[in-house]
């Protein structure tokens, strides 16, 4: 943790409430530039409503999302993508019928100048600014090497290749902040080795910060700095992963719920 | 570099098959009878009206069953700007047209002024409905078009003093043409394809495929719904006003629901989302329409006299669709488009064979 750097993402006091479930309680975070930064819990804990109120799905009851100095919780979720966060699903949501290299072109449309109308006539322009976009994707496929899968379809990829592009697809918004939800779910432990490495490059490689949730514990206390735990919608644990795992608080709230 | 070129190289291509297009119209003009050259403005209609309507269905995913609604209003807009003054004045007898529309017509060089009108009030009317309804995820866009085609219904039929009601307009001066059926088929063709390969495209098919990842890698949904309804209501528009100009009358009982049954039967049976499908199966659609008047025609087989059943060729093309659905459920093309570069390997093949 580098407190001398910009605070980028900071949660203010988020609650959310399904009818009359609290899924989250008085949710506080602050994020620096260049974090890399785990969030665990239990199964139910609230942990992908978090990322549903900061990436703009859901408007939290209460409580504010500050990135980058303003307040963003009411914006619409392509807004939000438009200032630099970007995010996974826990369940994979690709783009199925669409190619690898249109998944990733995709992320560019918020950010396209070209009009609608010379887009459709197919100016010499708009062509050209189309062969760069193709361009550009195909050598953010190489830099996380998917570009041998660039013209199948999505669907067509083996799992563990489905991860890495959509996390590929997040980076190609150019976030400044990448919320990853559970990218290991459903990989073995080869596949999950390969991951946490991959995680490490692109941190570097694409100079983002990262919240990540993880279930796998082993992911989490292997790349992170800081880990911060929930269950029941509360945070219950905030500190270095060697901190975390003698937390008898923590101990307690996975013993809990063990199966 | 080689890829600047093969842009270079599909232009040229696409130049030629317009050339040869206008062969063909030429050549039809003068050799067809007028019979099957109406079957083939017929298809080039359909060929503007299905391509669109696959923009909002099948490329972006959204389900709409306006296409009828909007086919309309181009109609009789057309219609009303079209109709010389002395025929408003003959065909409405009940109530006379009301101002401005009485105290002018517009001459025939400005048919394609009235065909883009009739495509504008349309993309209009989409703009309106869509507004609200394309917020919502679901199928309100289904409903809310299908109780618009209604409304237009009820308003042909009831506002006389603009539609002349259930009479409809008459004596509508016949401006289509092959020119100009075959001429927008290829523009619809054209530009719809080019956009549907755009960042425009990309975006509406990424919405069809998933809208919540569509949304998160900044895609704003609402308006690239928007873009590709009030294009497809456009492209309505112009096909309506095609086709009034082509049979010159227009009436409430024209553009229908089954107008728009027999839109989504083509996007289907050509696979939702191909524009080379719908652009085949338009042009099939219209000739085994035709051939299928035979099925509605009393008809004596061996001991047996069976009457003219009307609306026997629905029965038909409906069974079509429920087969289709069973059997070939990503219809005829699925997601396939035709490309040069396809074309192109075709007939090297072919050559390689020959040698
Ligand atoms: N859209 C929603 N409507 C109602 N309840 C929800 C919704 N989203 C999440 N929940 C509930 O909120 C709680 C937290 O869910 P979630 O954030 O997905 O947990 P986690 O990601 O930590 O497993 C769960 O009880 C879940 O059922
Ligand atoms: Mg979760």
């Amino acid at each position: 943790m580098n407190n001398a750097s910009n605070t980028l993402l900071s949660l203010q006091g988020l609650t959310m409430v399904f009818g009359g479930l609290v899924a989250v309680n008085d949710f506080n975070l602050d994020l620096h530039d260049g974090d890399l930064v785990g969030l665990i819990g239990p199964n139910g804990a609230g942990k992908t409503t978090v990322f549903n109120m900061i990436s703009g799905q859901y408007i939290p009851t209460k409580g504010k999302v500050i990135f980058d100095g303003q307040e963003v919780q009411r914006l619409m979720p392509n807004v939000i993508t438009g200032l630099g966060i970007a995010r996974t699903f826990q369940n994979i949501r690709l783009f199925g019928n669409l190619s690898v290299l249109d998944n990733i072109m995709v992320s560019f449309h918020g950010k396209l100048k070209a009009s609608f109308i010379a887009a459709m006539i197919g100016t010499p322009g708009y062509l050209s600014t189309e062969r760069d976009l193709r361009e550009e994707a195909y050598s953010l496929l190489e830099a996380v090497e998917l570009s041998d899968v660039a013209y199948e379809d999505a669907q067509s990829l083996p799992y563990g290749k489905q991860r890495r592009l959509e996390i590929a697809r997040a980076l190609a918004t150019h976030p400044k902040l990448l919320l990853l939800d559970e990218p290991a779910a459903g990989m073995n432990p080869y596949e999950t080795l390969h991951l946490m490495r991959f995680i490490q490059r692109i941190r570097k490689d694409f100079n983002v910060t990262i919240l990540l949730i993880e279930h796998d514990m082993k992911v989490v206390m292997g790349i992170c700095e800081r880990v911060l735990v929930m269950d029941f919608g509360i945070q219950i644990a905030d500190g270095t992963p060697d901190k975390i795992r003698n937390d008898p608080k923590v101990i307690e709230a996975y013993l809990g719920v063990d199966e | 570099m080689e890829r600047k070129n093969t842009t270079r190289r599909d232009m040229i291509l696409t130049g030629m098959l317009l050339v040869l297009l206008m062969i063909g119209v030429a050549l039809a003009n003068r050799y067809l009878s007028s019979y099957l050259v109406r079957v083939l403005n017929t298809a080039c209609i359909y060929v503007v009206a299905a391509v669109g309507y696959n923009l909002i269905n099948g490329i972006t995913g959204q389900f709409s069953l306006g296409p009828n609604g909007f086919m309309a209003i181009g109609g009789y807009t057309v219609a009303i700007l079209m109709l010389p003054l002395a025929e408003k004045e003959a065909v409405y007898f009940i109530y006379p047209l009301m101002w401005p529309f009485n105290s002018f017509s517009f001459p025939p060089s400005m048919f394609v002024v009235a065909l883009f009108a009739g495509g504008v009030m349309a993309a209009l009317a989409a703009l309106v409905i869509g507004i609200p309804t394309l917020r919502l995820r679901g199928d309100y866009l289904a409903i809310a078009t299908f109780g618009f085609g209604e409304i237009i219904f009820i308003i042909a039929n009831n506002w006389i003093s603009l539609t002349n009601g259930a009479l409809g307009i008459k004596g509508i001066p016949q401006y289509t043409n092959l020119w100009w059926t075959a001429g927008l088929a290829f523009a619809t063709v054209y530009f719809v394809k080019s956009l549907v390969n755009s960042s425009y495209g990309r975006a509406m098919k990424a919405i069809r495929e998933n809208e919540v990842a569509a949304a998160a890698m900044g895609v704003d949904l609402l308006r690239n719904k928007l873009l590709a309804f009030v294009l497809s209501g456009f492209l309505a528009g112009v096909a309506g006003g095609l086709f009034v100009t082509l049979i010159s009358t227009v009436s409430p009982t024209l553009f229908t629901f089954a107008m728009t049954f027999n839109l989504l039967i083509i996007i289907v049976l050509g696979g939702l989302g191909s524009i080379t499908g719908a652009t085949i199966t338009a042009v099939i659609f219209a000739f085994l329409q035709e051939i299928l008047r035979e099925v509605e025609a009393p008809m004596t087989i061996g001991p047996w006299h069976l009457p003219g059943i009307p609306g026997m060729r629905m029965v038909v093309f409906s069974a079509l669709l429920v087969a289709l659905m069973i059997f070939y459920r990503r219809g005829l093309f699925g997601r396939w488009e035709i490309s040069w570069q396809q074309v192109i390997s075709w007939l090297k093949r072919e050559r390689i064979q020959h040698e």
